[in-house]
């Protein structure tokens, strides 16, 4: 009897292997790479899919075709029901696991709330959180559709820029993740913004500052330098040059090496006081006079670094805050953890509060080294 | 279920933790759940020691029954009326296997995959589960310890995984809001822990019944407070607007050439459910066995087998919905019959058989 039970396990269990199942074929799938949300207008919503085709990956590495995607469009009044009618005009499933980056028209952002134009996404559960989001500026077909020697995908070099962009202080690296805990409350929304300059095959993808939202809702955009300020304060910084003038005009670019960021609360009355202290190393990447730079002047560089990154952290700050009324740091969400008689009762007030409350910036750097040349004179010629 | 065979308590200790531990990797706390991130914290400590209070009826059961199991001590207390207690026992646990086909069966069709044939995956389950009680007790707690192993490594190594990617803002204050969603955070667990209710018939099976469930609470209790750090830390507050919190926060694992490391946390989810409902099949047909004999155990397992499949598919819809509702107060009144009133009647029911017979000067 137990074996009979045992073999009708097994069975049950091969019926259920998916390829044992499943009659389709791998090209009867759209693998979607990448995909772009547009304003349709009163249309509802406009989609590019960027998907892998599989037939262009069939075969060795070096018959591969050098783009292995395909760019399709499709509109429907809803995300969900763009998806649908792709289906139905292809005929193929579409396919979100491999999905590496969704890409929102500036006017997608403007028109929709984040949660909305994303909810399809959050609710999918081939969506993954570590999915790439990033704001365009022009359509985003401009941007899926670009073509790159570098990365058969290209879905994939756009994750790169946006990962690296993030690590070198160009652009604020957001995944789904970042948005799902943003869409949670906890605090506000921000996405980095993208464009395409050039056109053809000299077209590339360029950071073009952030995009910030009040509760789902665009607020505003954040330029270069309040971007960097942004992943100071977030602590996402890995590296970033900086270019220091010195009073006699010549410049000097720093490179950051490490940088840590630590926010803290105290009480003021019925507001909150912020201080928010960094810390940054970083060593001489180049300068213009050539072997001018002496030891001596180390301190004034040191100073107005210190004194850029105060002021671009500053900027982030009034910016979001002060301006746009956002909290995309999570001031509010600090205030609850260290001061929670501060708020409790009155969190809908807080957004508002953050305004009254008062932004110390302390930041310490230093210079690790000069590099590899140590500053000495050069010998006078005999 | 034979009586020469005996368990060790650290095999007693896997099958609870595995059993606690399936259960957690599913739990939908979500919008109903009254205590959330750090305060769900707390409320598993609290849900421990409550546990373990609730356990003080069995334990004092254990002292006075000597080694015997309560469905043999209510044989001898109320002779062939022993058998409803039998049959009791059975159909308790036919109901903690049902709720546990109800979660896989939505668990494997949301979280997973909507295309995944769950009928056929719920009868495979329910199937190997059933078959798995001709084995008895020994090859479950067996095949306990080695999932329990497996279990405790893969969510310390998703936990560790997951470091870069928690944040400190994300863990909420404690008792932001009081003490009282901890209070009923824990009060919520509660029937999550329906084993308990089962442990004064393991008595004569197990090699330090005490022993084992006290460490299985425990172990059980930190493995599942690293899966709420996990979660919290990851998630955030956005952990509450998920069905299956912990499933979603793993999905972004990835360690070195490794990537989406969530199905580590199905496969182990899945085993832990097998070996749940194997450990409560195996005591389903040991109490019938006992009841009504031996020669019908076939048609006791098919019996049992199709009606925990008849109320998982047929009205697993509809008891999901009363998850947080009837069916919290259901396995509240039936945890509490099984683990306190059972064995203070089978106790109460004996002292008087005692001072009746002392009475009428017969021999005990």
């Amino acid at each position: 009897m137990r074996t009979w039970f045992l073999l009708v396990a097994v069975l049950l269990g091969i019926a259920m292997i998916p390829s044992c199942r499943e009659k389709s074929q791998i090209n009867n799938r759209v693998v979607v790479t990448a995909v772009g949300i547009d304003d349709a207008g009163e249309g509802g919503c406009a989609l590019s899919i960027q998907a892998l085709e599989a037939l262009k990956i069939a075969g060795s590495l070096t018959n591969q075709e050098s783009n292995a995607t395909g760019l399709y469009q499709t509109q429907g009044e809803s995300v969900a029901s763009a998806m649908k009618s792709f289906v139905t005009q292809t005929g193929r499933n579409t396919y979100l696991l491999q999905n590496r980056a969704i890409v929102l028209s500036l006017d997608q952002a403007k028109k929709q709330p984040l949660q909305s134009t994303l909810d399809y996404f959050l609710r999918n559960t081939e969506s993954r959180p570590g999915v790439y989001l990033a704001i365009s500026r022009g359509s985003p077909d401009e941007v899926l559709g670009i073509q790159t020697s570098s990365y058969t995908i290209p879905s994939e070099y756009l994750a790169t820029l946006l990962r690296e962009g993030q690590r070198w202080g160009y652009s604020a690296g957001t995944t789904m993740l970042d948005a799902e805990r943003a869409i949670s409350g906890m605090f506000d929304a921000y996405l980095p913004i993208v464009r395409v300059e050039g056109e053809g095959e000299d077209a590339a993808i360029q950071m073009d500052g952030t995009a910030v939202f009040r509760q789902g809702v665009f607020a505003g955009e954040l330029d270069a330098k309040e971007t960097r300020g942004l992943l100071f304060i977030e602590n996402a910084l890995e590296r970033s040059a900086f270019t220091i003038r010195q009073d006699d005009g010549s410049a000097t670019t720093l490179e950051l090496q490490s940088s840590h960021t630590k926010v803290s609360v105290d009480r003021a009355g019925d507001t909150a006081a912020f201080t928010i202290r960094v810390t940054a190393k970083a060593e001489i990447a180049e300068e213009a006079d050539g072997d001018g730079l002496k030891d001596s002047q180390l301190a004034q560089i040191n100073d107005r670094l210190a004194q850029t990154i105060e002021e671009e952290v500053r900027a982030a700050v009034e910016k979001t805050v002060m301006e746009y009324g956002c909290d995309v740091f999570g001031f509010g969400r600090r205030v609850m953890q260290k001061e929670p008689g501060l708020i409790r009762g009155r969190e809908d007030e807080w957004p508002e509060k953050l305004k009254e409350c008062a932004y110390h910036i302390e930041v310490e750097t230093s210079i690790r080294s000069i590099g590899a040349d140590t500053g000495a004179d050069p010998n006078p010629v005999s | 279920m034979e009586k020469t065979v005996k368990i060790s308590a650290w095999q007693l200790m896997s099958l609870l933790l595995v059993s606690r531990v399936a259960v957690a990797l599913t739990y939908t706390g979500g919008a109903a759940g009254v205590a959330h991130g750090t305060d769900r914290m707390a409320s598993l400590l609290l849900e421990a020691g409550l546990l373990l209070l609730l356990f003080l009826p069995t334990l004092w059961y254990i002292h006075a029954a000597k080694g015997i199991g309560s469905l043999e001590y209510a044989y001898v207390q109320f002779g062939r009326g022993g058998a409803v207690v039998a049959v009791l026992y059975a159909l308790y646990c036919l109901y903690i296997q049902s709720l546990d086909l109800i979660q896989f069966d939505h668990f494997a069709s949301t979280a997973m995959s909507p295309d995944i044939p769950r009928v056929l995956l719920c009868i495979a389950l329910v199937a190997a589960a059933f078959v798995a009680a001709f084995y008895g007790l020994e090859a479950v707690a067996r095949t306990a310890a080695v999932i329990a192993f497996f279990m405790v490594l893969a969510i310390v190594f998703l936990g560790l995984s997951l470091i870069p990617d928690m944040k400190a803002l994300n863990f909420p204050p404690l008792l932001y809001d009081g003490a009282a969603p901890v209070v009923n955070g824990a009060l919520e667990n509660l029937p999550r822990f329906l084993e308990l209710g089962v442990i004064a018939l393991l008595v004569p099976y197990v090699k330090g019944v005490s022993r084992g469930y006290s460490f299985g609470i425990l172990a059980a209790a930190g493995l599942v407070l690293i899966m709420q750090v996990t979660l919290v830390g990851v998630l955030g507050d956005y952990g509450e607007m998920v069905t299956y919190p912990y499933y979603t926060a793993v999905t972004i694992v990835h360690f070195s050439m490794l990537q989406r490391l969530d199905i580590l946390v199905a496969a182990l989810w899945m085993a832990g459910i097998f070996v749940k409902m194997s450990f409560l099949a195996v005591l389903f047909l040991g109490c019938l066995r006992q009841a009504f004999g031996d020669k019908l155990k076939v048609l006791y397992v098919a019996a049992g087998g199709i009606a925990v499949l008849t109320v998982g598919l047929l009205f697993g819809d509809t008891l999901l919905a009363a998850e947080h509702g009837f069916l919290w107060l259901a396995s509240t009144i039936l945890l509490l019959l099984f683990a306190v009133a059972l064995p203070v009647v089978l106790l109460a029911a004996n002292a008087w058989r005692v001072k009746r017979r002392q009475r009428k000067g017969e021999s005990l």
